[in-house]
């Protein structure tokens, strides 16, 4: 911990005003000398050394239901009774009050009354990415035509993120510049326009080309915007747990990983060893000396 | 250029509710000054800054700039000459343990459990559901009957690594025959279970478990959210400036009546003196020639009147 000095001179806010009262030269207003401030203002940087518990472990737990909240705590108040331990609010029936919340409070504490709809953000905002060109998910079995204007490839009926049901379709909308194709996006006449609301629009640009590196070689490829609107947190991403830490876990910031792919190389003999030299032992004087690492003959 | 190194040092933006601040006073350094710590209100003296970047994010009110804060102190309190040593710490909640215990499903998982409803009101909110994560306990020592009873335990603390809403139930062991209290997770109950590191024992000695707490005992519960501080602020009468006054500042003796006066920069007046001699009173002999300063202020020897005289 640093020790901070700071030096205030008391002068600089001390009255020395020189207001003369005309009826006695010797007196002015009474405050000369008097000190003028009420604070004297230091600054001070307060900082925060930071660490990663790492991962903790998801537990279950019994969620709050007013209608069901009592608690019986007659176990623990026999055992707390038993050594003399009772002045403990929880005995007499009593709750805590939880007063003053902040807005921040109210939106990061998992306060024991919210559930998971409280934690949804779904932003629904549109997203727009570059990307690479997916039409060859859309390319059909024919030669001639491989790509065919309005033709579902994909037929599929899905619940989305807020549990409606969408009749989704995978299919090109437009092969001239640029090709338009969408996937599992409701047909309407919204499909494959800005408007889309559901789904994924994909925008090739066959005429411009970005390059990439593949292995130390620099590609051209055909410029792929994808557009889709953002689902944020939901129903599909989002669960409350309780969170506990087992020790073991402190400090490791990501889940262990089993490795099944291990070869351990022992050698050749090395586990049989001493016990293949048995077969070179001719005598019990030599027996008593090999010992085989773990026995050993006794003298009688 | 990304070096695979990072910082760990953030400026803190931590509420003045979440702080304690304290002070002592000596007048000089040859002195105790007072026996115990005085407490301040961190509302009324610690005062946050606003971030000047906050209308890149569209923030209309106040957003805390990380680190820098002000401390106004109270002239009525800090006004004497002396040495102020002031101590800003993260505040500490005091409560006690119910009960120790392990998890109903996970038997390896032990902790504490506090009563929701014994903790003062103004910092309730900090025991919901993983609000006490990374706080620190220090214990209080629990044998009641010695004379160091309720002396918090020196060199001694554990760091809250979870803390969940949770009920006690009498479980059936591994012994049928036998039954015992755990705790599992409900967010119906007023008591929460806080599970502390460091609780596992070493795998040499695996029935040896760290000591977490005991019922019953008292506990003090801090946060981590700042590192403490210690200010030493020293007020003083004379400093560079008023030295000055003297070497530098205008001055004025009156012939008449022999006060000599010195005047600040801005020509107020700063000390008087009287001017005299102390002569033998059979002889007439001048003794001593005496500056001495005056208790009350001539004002009549306000620089601008005396140079328009």
């Amino acid at each position: 911990m640093e020790l901070i000095k700071r030096q205030i001179s008391l002068e600089k806010s001390r009255n020395r005003s020189d207001i003369i009262n005309d009826l006695d030269p010797n007196k002015n207003n009474g405050n000369w000398g008097k000190l003028t401030a009420t604070t004297f203002n230091v600054r001070v940087f307060l900082t925060q050394n930071i660490d990663d518990m790492g991962i903790f472990t998801d537990m279950e737990y019994i969620k709050q239901n007013v209608s069901t909240s009592n608690v019986d705590y007659t176990i623990l108040i026999d055992k707390l009774k038993s050594i003399s331990a009772t002045d403990f609010k929880f005995i007499e029936g009593k709750v805590p009050v939880i007063t003053n919340l902040t807005s921040t409070e109210q939106k990061t504490l998992r306060l024991t009354g919210k559930s998971e709809i409280d934690y949804f953000s779904f932003g629904e905002l549109p997203v727009t990415g570059l990307t690479d060109s997916k039409i060859e998910d859309l390319r059909t079995y024919s030669n001639t035509d491989p790509f065919k204007v309005d033709f579902a490839i994909s037929v599929e009926l899905y619940k989305n993120y807020k549990d409606l049901l969408i009749a989704g379709v995978d299919k090109i909308t437009s092969l001239l510049e640029p090709r338009v194709y969408v996937f599992d996006a409701p047909i309407n006449n919204d499909l494959g326009t800005n408007k889309q609301i559901h789904g994924l629009r994909y925008i090739e640009y066959t005429g411009q080309s970005r390059q990439k590196i593949v292995n130390g070689v620099r590609i051209a490829f055909p410029t792929t915007i994808v557009n889709y609107i953002g689902q944020g947190w939901n129903q599909t991403n989002t669960s409350l747990s309780a969170l506990t830490k087992e020790d073991y876990l402190f400090g490791i910031v990501s889940r262990p990983e089993v490795e099944s792919d291990i070869f351990i190389d022992r050698g050749i003999t090395k586990v049989m060893d001493l016990h293949l030299r048995l077969s070179e032992i001719g005598n019990m004087g030599e027996l008593m000396n090999h010992g085989n690492g773990f026995y050993k003959i006794n003298k009688q | 250029m990304a070096t695979g190194t990072y910082g760990i040092v953030r400026g803190a933006d931590v509420s003045p509710d979440d702080v304690e601040i304290f002070y002592h006073y000596t007048p000089s350094r040859d002195a105790i000054g007072d026996q115990t710590l005085k407490k301040l209100i961190p509302s009324q003296v610690l005062v946050r800054t606003d971030n000047p970047n906050k209308g890149q994010s569209g923030v209309a009110g106040f957003e805390v700039f990380g680190g820098l804060y002000t401390l106004k102190l109270p002239a009525a309190t800090f006004g004497l000459k002396g040495f102020y040593t002031i101590i800003i710490k993260p505040v500490e909640i005091r409560t006690k343990i119910v009960d120790v215990g392990v998890l109903s499903a996970f038997p390896d998982i032990k902790g504490l459990v506090f009563d929701l409803a014994s903790v003062p009101p103004a910092f309730t909110s900090r025991f919901e559901n993983d609000g006490l994560v990374g706080y620190r306990i220090e214990y209080l020592n629990a044998d009641v009957s010695s004379a160091n009873s309720n002396v918090k335990l020196n060199n001694f603390f554990r760091v809250i690594t979870s803390n969940n809403r949770a009920e006690p139930v009498n479980q059936n062991l591994t012994n049928t025959n036998q039954k015992a209290i755990r705790y599992r997770f409900n967010d119906n109950s007023t008591l929460t279970f806080c599970t502390v590191s460091p609780a596992s024992a070493s795998n040499v000695k695996p029935n040896a478990l760290p000591y977490i707490g005991q019922p019953n005992q008292q506990v003090i519960i801090t946060n981590t959210f700042f590192n403490p501080i210690m200010l030493e602020v020293e007020m003083v009468d004379h400093d560079i400036e008023t030295l000055a006054f003297a070497l530098y500042g205008n001055q004025s003796k009156s012939l008449d009546d022999g006060i000599y006066t010195i005047y600040n920069f801005s020509n107020q007046i700063y000390k008087q003196y009287n001017l005299y001699e102390i002569k033998d009173r059979f002889t007439g002999k001048p003794l001593f020639e005496v500056r001495e300063e005056r208790v009350g202020i001539d004002f009549t020897k306000n620089f601008n009147n005396i140079r328009t005289i």
